[in-house]
């Protein structure tokens, strides 16, 4: 499993438990799914420990008409309150008071929300609302709290935020996603442009997001999967020369493994002749370039060897 | 590995240790500092919470705010 996804992992645990992520270095060797446990032992322990204290809130809301509860909500009580009473609500009532609140205060609760004690009134929100505290979250750069969200949304909430999102934006809630097949539908969701618009923020800031791309490749089905290859086989050299450049810099080789199983033959074509470009630019690259060969399928391996042997 | 002993956190952290999955890898050392983080995150939430109830509570007229307590937050 790839340490990318352990490395995400351990965000979302220190960002629960409010430590820098240094602090957790003690449980950074255990497995993906023990850490991924461990946090949801510990949040849904925190949450619940407080929903009872705040079901007489939920059921007061009941006694005032929804405007007025409004309009207490956002002048006497704090995000964080509403946040605890949010799931405890009806969701036909939820989808009222919703409308009335501003969307800053919307965006406030989500941070503080656990999505999945709040699925069914999550699910009953209007897709335009979902997308405007949407765009406040990615305004605000909250993209653990917007991950968190798209294993509580509906394909059709989860596709109208994505038409809005960008490709640095998709990269990076992507990377926070929990369940794969969530993730799945969401890339399956996207259009050919804007998939390629997520490999083209992988060459922005000096390549800063191809751990992102590779994390992303690395949970997709096979069909999802050859589609991001295949945008990669039509990508522009500047692309294709910063996801080099990562892999020898950054040293992703195993991470970028998946990926490269997963191009059609156009697209190793141009990756090879990259790879192989790069290995020649500089003396010492072709020992990675070798390391990553026994873990690429017997075609793949071939191919790059009799290019190696060429140049 | 030892058999780890989470029978502590039941003082403190009753029913979270029946939750956890499996913890093999981490010592009984590690498992002290990890129950240290959850207590001192349980201290900051519950802190954090109490101060948003008194900041909505601020609002009450002082004669009605231990009722108003009483009706909502308990």
């Amino acid at each position: 499993m790839s340490e990318l996804l352990i490395k995400a992992e351990l965000q979302k645990l220190a960002k629960m438990l409010d430590v820098p992520v240094a602090e957790l270095a003690f449980v950074s060797h255990l497995q993906l799914e023990q850490l991924r446990g461990l946090r949801q032992a510990v949040s849904g322990y925190l949450y619940d420990r407080h929903a009872r204290r705040f079901k007489r809130l939920a059921e007061s809301t009941r006694l005032l008409p929804n405007k007025v509860v409004a309009v207490i909500c956002e002048k006497v009580i704090p995000a964080r309150i509403s946040a605890q009473v949010t799931g405890l609500l009806e969701p036909a009532a939820a989808v009222d008071l919703a409308g009335r609140l501003d969307t800053g205060y919307q965006a406030d609760i989500c941070v503080a929300l656990d999505p999945r004690r709040a699925r069914e009134v999550l699910q009953a929100m209007p897709a335009d609302n979902v997308v405007k505290v949407a765009h406040e979250l990615l305004r605000r750069r909250e993209f653990m709290t917007m991950a968190q969200f798209v294993d509580a949304l509906t394909n059709e909430q989860i596709r109208r935020v994505a038409l809005e999102m960008n490709g640095e934006s998709l990269l990076r809630v992507g990377f926070y996603v929990e369940s794969v097949e969530r993730l799945d539908q969401l890339i399956a969701l996207l259009e050919a442009p804007q998939l390629a618009q997520t490999l083209a923020a992988g060459a922005e800031d000096d390549g800063a997001l191809w751990p992102e791309i590779l994390s992303l490749a690395e949970r997709l089905g096979e069909a999802q999967r050859r589609r991001l290859g295949d945008r990669l086989a039509e990508a522009s050299p500047q692309v294709l020369t910063s996801l080099v450049q990562a892999l020898y810099e950054r040293d992703l080789w195993r991470d970028a493994v998946v990926l490269f199983d997963a191009l059609n033959e156009g697209a190793q074509e141009v990756l090879i002749a990259a790879l192989v470009s790069h290995a020649d630019s500089d003396s010492g690259p072709r020992d990675h370039l070798h390391r990553i060969l026994p873990l690429l399928d017997d075609g793949l391996r071939r191919k790059i060897l009799l290019a190696l042997d060429q140049t | 590995m030892a058999q780890l002993d989470l029978s502590a956190w039941d003082a403190q952290l009753p029913g979270l240790a029946q939750k956890l999955p499996d913890l093999d890898g981490l010592d009984q050392a590690d498992i002290q500092r990890l129950e240290a983080l959850i207590l001192q995150a349980q201290a900051q939430q519950a802190a954090s919470l109490a101060a948003a109830t008194e900041e909505s509570l601020s609002h009450v007229p002082a004669l009605l705010r231990g009722a108003v307590r009483k009706l909502l937050f308990r």
